[in-house]
Order: structure tokens, then sequence, then C-alpha cells
């Protein structure tokens, strides 16, 4: 046991305070460097849940859909079948207030509680239609899902819900529409009209689009290689007309 | 022990394992670190690769097992038309076990309110005895007819009959003057002309042409009605003209079928009757507030004449776009078509497809006189060219749409022309409304006003001769023999759906009333002098489901005890005709 007058001489002192700095510089280096790592992680993880639930949502609204609009770059003539917040200037604008819908689809939703087993009920269907929009959110863009009710004529009203589907970054073409992304039935999709005939629709959207919310460099989901088999999974309408 | 506390609280000389202690901690930090980065990438991928493969194995599930269900559906089933379908819940449907994973699923079927019902009754008289005092029978309920055209025999040669194809459904049981000189069932479709362009259905398709009455333990007694003339009765009527599907044309003897009075009551939802006015009553379009409006207007309640037209299908008109119509511009309608009005200037007036809600504060009636022409849609023109003397339709083809008349809204034809298409030929929506109550959506707001007469006389002076016939939501007047065939005439295309009140018909000359889609009132009065021809004027009405059952189908992981799916299904019986004739898939949600 040391006696309580025993001093540090000027090396110790020196020689604890290398040592301090060293662990100091490598922990911090080593933190610095996890940290990026898992703000990454953090980030492909919100990439991975955010196509995900795109992916999910886009499937069920095709499989109960009954038809698909899908859109060009220039604001349609006939806005009947729109089901989104744009309007014909923010179809078209360069800036911030930039909405543009991809696709609109009529469809009868169905909603239920997958734990709910014993609910003993006829689920009353709901006429709808689900229409899928890009957004420019301060410079970055966005896809978002809009549910439309419809009016006494059928028609969609404006949209009641609206759900952020996925962080497209700074990379959306804003030159390009809906009938640049979708097929139907491996052709050329037309363009704001009747697809009703169309068994399998394709998706390529989010392949050359960057995700990044964490970490300082966004991710392309070509690296995703999961992500990008999935979007490439056929979109099936299983509603019979 | 004291040793070691000492050591503690004032330090040891072993501070040399301090450096290891640090790094070993610095070690099992970082450790930690890219562990939880490792884990959440891989939870990610896993996150992704699990979603997908889940949600399409439950999809290929689904799939491989529609088929073996819906024919697990098919064969116990037994719909007609008129009958309601029973239901699926109580049915044990196959389950399926996965070979790899072993998951056992199971299906539960639910069946739509009303599936499979297709009430085939072309004429339904809902009144029932009043619970105090009596009834005026052809008011209040039952079906009346003001004289009983005794002198016309009950062959094909017979004029002056009422004809219905199909079934008439009396929840009273009360009658007047019916017999096979006023009435007559038809089940015959090369034998039937009528001013309707609605098809005819198979006879098989639509309800047995029958009167459908409640059993006599359970009718109200004959005591409980009244009449403006002898002949009341309650139960049968001893006779009625029928005519076989091959066109033979005959008295018929007992021409009734019977059910309870509470199987068969119209406010019983479960009962056929009860279901199908649920059906259409869940149907009702909301007019909204914003006034209607017609060309030329400027201030509602101030139109003066027809001089301001425009071209609509041809022809001069004055075109109505859908809305409100209030005290002022009921007014202003009644100035149109009054003995001095738009008919006389061979101006048309036509209500562009839409619902037109007539909301009057004090009781009005919309008096349709002057030859005026209304068309709710867009005309028909017999011979094609379009002018205002060839209009003898509505444009069946064409959209068209609702009369709401709610609170004391009355209407007559006095001389002149009504044709009324509904929105679609398919929808089974009506044409004219005037409901019992007020309809109400999910949230309680009222959509559809009850209609009421309040009490107030009507104001039509003619047809108060027949005692207690005060409160008609329609009137078709008495027309002679002239050259034009509808003179006085009322032509529905689609469903007339008036359980709030009754109606009263003169069949004379060439007036009529045609509900080329059926009709429901309270009750009916129908007026006949044997000098018209007979002629179809009542039909069956379309439901949405036309005899076609709806299911949906929820398939259970009973394994993960998870809903993996539900799938609704139109099951095409076809009337019940043709089972087994596929199934349509409505919609498709999957987890």
């Amino acid at each position: 046991m040391l006696k309580r007058d025993d001093g540090v001489t000027l090396m110790e002192v020196m020689l604890a305070v290398v040592i301090t700095a060293i662990l100091s510089v490598a922990t911090i280096r080593v933190t610095s460097a996890a940290f990026g790592t898992l703000s990454r992680a953090a980030d492909l993880a919100v990439a991975t849940t955010q196509t995900v639930t795109l992916y999910q949502n886009l499937r069920q609204d095709f499989n109960a859909a009954s038809d698909a609009y899908i859109f060009a770059a220039a604001y349609p003539t006939g806005s009947t079948n729109l089901c989104t917040t744009a309007t014909s200037t923010t179809w078209v604008a360069n800036d911030n207030t930039f909405v543009r819908e991809l696709v609109s689809i009529p469809l009868s939703l169905l909603s239920y509680d997958p734990t709910q087993q014993g609910t003993n009920s006829w689920i009353t269907p709901q006429k709808a239609y689900r229409g899928y929009e890009v957004r420019n959110v301060n410079g970055a863009y966005q896809l978002w899902q809009e549910t439309c009710l419809l009016d006494s004529s059928g028609n969609p009203l404006a949209p009641y819900r609206s759900t952020m589907l996925v962080d497209l970054g700074n990379s959306y073409d804003s030159t390009k529409g809906g009938v640049d992304f979708f097929t139907c039935d491996s052709v050329a999709c037309p363009t704001a009209s009747t697809t009703a005939t169309v068994g399998i629709y394709k998706l390529t959207l989010p392949i050359n689009m960057l995700l990044g919310k964490f970490s300082k460099t966004a991710i392309s989901v070509s690296t995703l290689t999961d992500i990008k088999t999935l979007m490439n999974i056929p979109l099936t309408r299983m509603v019979s007309n | 022990m004291f040793t070691w506390i000492n050591k503690v609280l004032r330090g040891s000389k072993s501070e040399s394992g301090s450096a290891l202690a640090i790094v070993l901690i610095t070690v099992v930090f970082v450790g930690l670190w890219f562990g939880s980065v490792a884990v959440l990438t891989n939870s990610g991928q896993s996150v992704l690769k699990n979603a997908v493969t889940t949600s399409n194995y439950n999809s290929s599930i689904i799939t491989s097992m529609l088929n073996q269900t819906v024919q697990a559906l098919t064969p116990s089933q037994s719909v007609r038309y008129g009958t309601l379908a029973s239901g699926c819940s109580s049915l044990t449907l196959p389950t399926y076990t996965d070979p790899t994973t072993g998951n056992v699923i199971t299906v539960q079927c639910y069946s739509a309110p009303f599936s499979g019902n297709t009430y085939g009754n072309s004429l339904s008289l809902v009144g029932t005895a009043p619970s105090t005092g009596t009834g005026v029978v052809g008011i209040d309920g039952g079906l009346a007819f003001v004289s009983s055209n005794s002198n016309q025999p009950c062959t094909t040669a017979g004029t002056g009959r009422y004809v219905v194809y199909g079934g008439l459904f009396n929840a009273s049981g009360a009658w007047q003057n019916v017999s096979c000189t006023t009435l007559e069932m038809n089940l015959s479709t090369t034998q039937l002309t009528s001013d309707s362009n609605n098809q005819l259905p198979a006879a098989t398709q639509i309800s047995q042409a029958q009167l459908y009455v409640p059993t006599s333990q359970t009718q109200t007694p004959v005591t409980s009605w009244t009449g403006a003339v002898s002949g009341v009765a309650v139960g049968c009527p001893s006779t009625t003209t029928y005519t076989d599907p091959a066109g033979t044309t005959a008295s018929a003897s007992a021409p009734c079928s019977y059910d309870t009075a509470s199987n068969i009551s119209p406010t019983n939802s479960t009962s056929d009757v009860g279901a199908y006015m649920n059906t259409i009553e869940a149907g009702l379009p909301d007019a909204g507030t914003t006034l209607a409006t017609y060309t030329g207007e400027t201030t509602p309640g101030s139109f003066v004449n027809c001089s301001t037209t425009e071209i609509s299908s041809g022809i001069p008109a004055i075109v109505w776009k859908p809305g409100l119509l209030n005290d002022s511009l009921i007014k202003d309608l009644n100035t149109m078509t009054n003995s001095s009005g738009c008919g006389k200037k061979s101006v048309a007036l036509i209500f562009s497809p839409g619902t037109y809600k007539f909301a009057p504060t004090v009781p009005t009636e919309w008096y349709v006189g002057g030859g005026a022409t209304v068309i709710l849609g867009s005309p028909y023109f017999k011979p094609s060219t379009p002018s205002f003397s060839n209009i003898a339709d509505c444009d069946w083809s064409q959209a068209g749409g609702q009369f709401q008349f709610t609170g004391p809204m009355f209407t007559q034809i006095g001389s002149g022309e009504m044709y009324l298409c509904p929105d679609s030929q398919t929808s089974g929506n009506p044409t004219l409304v005037a409901t019992a109550h007020d309809v109400k959506d999910a949230s309680g707001k009222v959509i559809v006003g009850q209609w009421n007469p309040n009490a107030q006389a009507n104001p039509d002076n003619s047809v108060a001769n027949t005692g207690d016939n005060t409160k008609e939501i329609l009137v078709v007047a008495q027309s002679n023999n002239g050259s034009n065939p509808c003179a006085v005439c009322f032509l529905s295309e689609g469903l007339v759906y008036a359980p709030g009140g009754s109606t009263y018909i003169y069949l004379t000359g060439t007036g009529r009333a045609t509900f080329g889609q059926g009709a429901m009132w309270k009750g009916m009065i129908v007026d006949v002098n044997g000098s018209t021809k007979r002629s179809v004027t009542a039909k069956p009405p379309v439901t949405s489901f036309k005899g076609d059952r709806k299911v949906q189908l929820k398939f259970y992981n009973k394994t993960q005890k998870k809903v993996i799916g539900v799938v609704q299904l139109t099951i095409k019986d076809n009337f019940g005709q043709t089972f087994g004739s596929g199934y349509k898939i409505d919609t498709w949600a999957v987890k």
C-alpha cells in the first residue's frame, strides 16, 4: 500500500498522458468508423423496410385492382381517374412544389385484422382509388401513397389519407412519368387510359433511385440485390373484370 | 474482510492492471457496436426476405385453395329468384396442409347481406294495417280497384286489366275488387308488349306469377280495413287472370302463396322483402345541399315562361342540373309544366343525369299538365328524328338518375308525359324514391328524408272522390283515347321505390303507369273503366346480385394463428339455374 504522502513523478504523469492520448485517439477512430457503419446499416435498414412496404402495398393494390391508370410526365387532359394531391401546376413544377402521380388504381378495399380469426362478419368492401405519386419535399423526392374515396358518380374525391413510402433521394428524373417506369404485360403501358385487360404490371422505378437519410452518402438501391430482384417481381391483377 | 474493503476504498497499488482493463472494456464496447451493426444489417435483409417470401407464400396458398373451396360451396346450395339464399358461414370447408411447412390452413366463409337474394316480385305493396283504427285499402296497404270491371271476360279479349309480369307481394293481404276481370298475372314473354324498353327476363328467372300474402292465421282481420267502395277483402282473391309462359290466358283460382305475416314483414330485415328494401336503401345517393339549376335561371322562384331554352339531344329544352329543389325551384318547375307551360311551346324538360332531391317545406304538388314532357336522362325518339312530338321514352342506353321526394312532396301527371331512366340498366337503383323513414348513412347523416304528407290534404281535388284518397305520392290522371299513345303517361324504366306512400293510377284511354323494373308502394289504387287495352304495367326489378352469391373467404393459418388473406367472390349461380357456372374475384386482400 502506498503511503498517503507519496506523490507521482513528472515521468509518471507524462506517461499517463501519452497512454491516455493514444487510447483516446484509437477509441475515437474506432467509434467514428463504427458510427459510419451503423449509419449506413441504418440507412440500409430504412431502405429495406421502405422498399418492402412499397412492394407489399403495390402488390396488394394491384392484386385488388379492377384497372390501373398510368400517367406520363405531362398532366393528363382528362382528370377523372386521378387520385393525387397534384395539380396541373405542381405536376410540371421545377421546385419544391413538384407533385406528380405515377399510377392510379381503382379497387375495393377489404380491411381486416390478421389476428382476429374469430371475427365472424362480412367485411363491407370500400370502393376507392389508390394513387402513387412523387413529391419534392425540401429538395428531395419521396414516393407517397394516396387513398381516395368516391363521389356519387364513382369518381375519386381528393385524397383523405396520405402515406410516405420511400425516400427517393435526389435522383428522380422529373422529366419522366409513370409510363416510363411501368410496363403492362411486358410492353409499354397506355397513358392515362384503362389497362383493364392487362394481367401483369412491372415497376422498375426504384432501381435507379438513391436512398439515404442518416449517412452522408446516399445508398443506391441497386446495391441491394434483394431489392433489385424484388422490384422485378410481376405485380399481378387478381380481380376478374 | 476489513483488509479487502480498505483496499477498495483507499486504492491499491495494483494500478498496473488498469490499462489492460481499459483495453478490454474498449474491445467489448467496440465488439458490441459492430455486433449491433451486423445484427441490424442482417435483420434488415431478413425482414426483406421474410416479408416477400411470406407474402408470396400466402398468395400462392390462397390461389391453390380457391377452386376446391368454391367447389365445396356450390353443390349443396339452392337459390331461386325471389328467395333469400342460405348463408355459408355454417359450412365446413376443406382444410389444406402445406407439405413443406406443415402449416394448416382453414377457410371460413361469410355471405354478404342479402347474398343471392334476387327479390323477384314486380309489384310490392308493403303497407300493413295501422296499429289503431282502420286502414284504407290502397292507401295504407294492399291493392284496390275502384270498379270491378265485371263486364269484361277473363280471356285475351278482356280489356282494362292491370297486368303484372312476375309476382305481386301484398304484406297486408288486403284487397278490393281484385279478380280475374281486374288483375292479370302474366308469364308470357311472347304475348306481352310494353311501353318499356326493358327486356323481359325468362319466366324461370323471376318470381312465380302469384300473389304473396300472409297466412289466414296471421292476417289482419277485415274489420281493420275500409275502402271507398264495397268489396274489401283480406286473404286471397278467388281468381285472377293468368297467362302462362306458352301464352294461354284463362281465369286461375286460388292464385296465392302464403307465409306468416312475420316472415314476410317488410320491417323484418331477414325477410326477402325486408332484405331487398335494405339493399335498395343502402345504395341511395346523397343529392347534397347545392340547389339544382335550370337553363336561363336567374333567381329561384322567378321563372316566367319557356322562352329561354337550349338545344339538348337535338330539340329545344329547358335542361335541369342535379341538386336540391326547394320551394322556389318547385314553384318554377310547376310554372314550366302548367297548362300554359312548356308543353304548349313544344319545349321539353330534360333532367340531366344525377340525383334531384325535392324538399318542399309545405305540402306541394308538382302538376305535369299542358302536354308537358319530362325526361330524366336523355330522350328516346320514335321515329328516330329528334323532335318534341317524337319523344316516346327516355333513352334506355343512356344514364339517367333519381328523383327523391322528401317531406310533403306530391306529383300528378294531369296531362303530360314523364319518362324516368335509372343511372344504369343493370344497377337496380330506383328512379323515384319516397321512403317510409329517414335513410341514414353509417355516420347517422340523413341521406334521404322520409316522405311525409304531414297529414295534409293532397292539393289535387280530382281524386278526392275516392274517400281517404288524399295522400298519394303519384297520381296518374284520367285520359281519353286520343291519337297520342301516351297522353297521360308515367313510364319509369327503373325501379320506383316508394314504400312511404301510395299511388293512384287511372287506366283509362291511353293513360297508364308503367314500371319497367318493378315498383314498391305502401298501397295502390287502380281505376279502370275497361276502355284501355291491357298492357304490361309492372316488370321484375333487378338487384345488384342478380341471383349470384357474394361471399368472402377468410383464409386462416391455424399453425401461425394468423388470418393470411380475405378474398371476395361472386359465385355465378345465375339465378340459381346454373350451378357451377364459375366465379369471379371481386377483390383480393392478402397480407
